[in-house]
């Protein structure tokens, strides 16, 4: 070994802290090397120097100085003891700050689902079926357009007595051909021309005698129909001929003069049941005359209550051995305030089998009294 | 009880338990610590200060930082390790502020001296020019050769508590020593030779 590689070992050889090894080399350089025992020695002096430092006492009273400050300390802690803990008790930083976090969070999100509940549309109540359903729940349109139970008579206009203004074939073609679900009207109908016959309403026609037909525009009945005419109701409380017209037993109205109206056979005073018909529809004119069109009973307690009384009347024409289910009939669809028989016949008009009979219905809404 | 006793039991308390007995509210017990150690720590501090009012005030300080720390330790190492630690950083810190100022080695003259039973007039006056001469050199060190001088040399720890205390290898802990020996000889250099010619 050189001397650079034993000066820097020579604190551990003067300590003996050296392996034997390395022990026994660095004392065989030192044997031989003046400079490194004389470096040996002048480290040997320091460590001596330093280690003959004396140990000095502290001041008296150093530590009742200390246990002094250190209670005083005790009394009073610091920012973080305050806060959190003492030397007995940890209360966990990270602890409080979550619980902290999960305050806040709950106090957000109910925040969020009351302001989500305020900002939600109101739900769009069910809307109840519209007042002029029917009994069986069909809509007015589609009451217009359901058969009638059994018993259906094609009317025929032309079958009205002397006076009547009679429908243009091409007036019934228009009614008829909107009624698809009434086929038999449809061809009924369509082929009658004026002057044909009662004969010539089959029994296959008469099933279904009220079939809804399409109303007819009351422009149309008024501006198209000859010998009709748009009139005012006398107590000038008919529904007027330009206001809509709604579908239902009561349908297609033609507006007849007094002037013109027909005989009846038997006349029936019916009372509309109650929000059950639309009358506001046929509005403040006077009480109008209809002519009945095959149109079948259906709702007159449809649509809504009328805002004024109004009367209508209608006119039917029935054979004679249909007249009773035709007043079956009338009688679900109102309620009957008085039926006579106006026109020379036998008291039973269905024992006359082999005519028509000329039906008057004055149809009183529900609020008239 | 008496003081005596006191002391023996006192001395029957290991520093663990001492420390235990603080974490759990028991602040005498500290007392037992301060009284078992201030010497070492004084000392400790005095020779990295060299002024002995700078180094009682400073031990104060380390002693009450290790008191309000003492929650933290977790006794993975000894209490006097941890507590040497303390007193160094404290003693380093204080040591460059007072390196602004001219740091002057204020003996201990009366204390010194009785360490030197019957001491002749030249012998004390040799000795006190030594120490003084060391005292000097010592601070002229940088702070961390001086530290590991004095924790080697000075108070006799070993080579792995050094290491613990510094918180560097042993390896790491004996070359440093042996520099810091070597700039002390070669500041104590002159006046070894001067005394060795004069003999």
């Amino acid at each position: 070994m050189n001397c650079q590689e034993i000066q820097p070992a020579l604190s551990e050889y003067i300590e003996k802290s050296l392996d034997p090894i390395r022990m026994k080399a660095v004392e065989t350089h030192l044997i031989s090397c003046i400079a490194c025992r004389a470096e040996a020695e002048s480290l040997i002096d320091c460590i001596q120097q330093v280690a003959q430092l004396p140990i000095l006492d502290p001041p008296l009273g150093f530590a009742q100085r200390v246990m002094t400050q250190v209670r005083e300390i005790e009394a009073k802690p610091s920012k973080w003891q305050k806060l959190f803990t003492s030397f007995k008790i940890a209360v966990p930083l990270q602890a409080t700050a979550v619980a902290l976090i999960a305050v806040l969070a709950l106090t957000l999100y109910q925040k969020q689902t009351r302001n989500h509940d305020l900002t939600r549309p109101p739900m769009t109540p069910i809307s109840p079926a519209p007042l002029s359903l029917d009994q069986a729940g069909n809509s007015p349109t589609q009451q217009a357009f359901n058969s009638v139970p059994t018993g259906s008579t094609a009317i025929k206009h032309e079958k009205f007595r002397s006076g009547l203004a009679q429908l243009s074939s091409e007036q019934l073609d228009k009614t008829a051909n909107v009624q698809p679900s009434s086929p038999k009207v449809h061809s009924t109908v369509a082929a009658q021309s004026p002057g044909s016959g009662a004969a010539e309403n089959s029994a296959g026609d008469i099933k279904n005698p009220f079939t809804r037909r399409t109303p007819i525009q009351a422009q149309e009945v008024a501006t198209g129909i000859g010998g009709f005419g748009a009139t005012r109701d006398p107590f000038e409380n008919a529904p007027s001929l330009g206001g809509s017209f709604r579908p239902g037993f009561f349908g297609p109205e033609h507006f007849l003069s007094p002037m013109t109206e027909p005989m009846a056979d038997i006349e029936f005073m019916v009372r509309r049941r109650a929000q059950s018909r639309d009358e506001n529809i046929a509005g403040n004119d006077a009480s109008r005359q209809h002519q009945e069109n095959g149109v079948a009973p259906a709702a007159i307690g449809q649509g809504n209550p009328p805002s004024v009384a109004v009367r209508e009347v209608r006119w039917f024409a029935v054979p004679a051995d249909q007249y009773q289910q035709f007043r079956k009939e009338l009688v679900s669809e109102a309620d009957i305030e008085s039926e006579k028989q106006i026109g020379a016949m036998e008291k039973d008009p269905a024992s006359n089998s082999n005519r028509e009979l000329l039906i008057k219905v004055i149809i009183v809404s529900p609020a008239e009294r | 009880m008496s003081n005596q006793a006191k002391e023996m039991v006192a001395d029957s308390i290991s520093d663990a338990e001492c420390v235990r007995r603080v974490q759990r509210g028991q602040t005498d017990a500290f007392e037992i610590l301060v009284r078992r150690h201030e010497k070492t720590i004084f000392n400790l501090i005095y020779r990295m200060l060299g002024d002995p009012d700078e180094a009682t005030e400073v031990s104060q300080e380390a002693f009450l930082s290790a008191f309000r720390a003492l929650g933290q330790f977790r006794g993975e190492a000894n209490f006097s390790t941890w507590l040497y630690r303390i007193a160094l950083n404290h003693a380093s810190t204080r040591r460059r502020n007072l390196n602004t100022r001219q740091r002057k080695v204020v003996p201990i003259e009366n204390a010194e001296a009785l360490h030197d039973p019957q001491p002749g007039p030249v012998e004390v006056f040799e000795k006190k020019e030594i120490r003084e001469k060391v005292q000097v050199a010592l601070n002229q060190l940088d702070a961390e050769d001086a530290a590991v001088i004095l924790l080697r040399d000075l108070q006799d720890v070993s080579y792995d508590e050094v290491a613990r205390v510094l918180e560097i290898p042993v390896g790491t802990v004996k070359s440093r020593l042996h520099r810091a020996r070597q700039a002390l000889k070669s500041r104590l250099m002159p006046y070894f030779c001067a005394k060795r010619k004069a003999v």
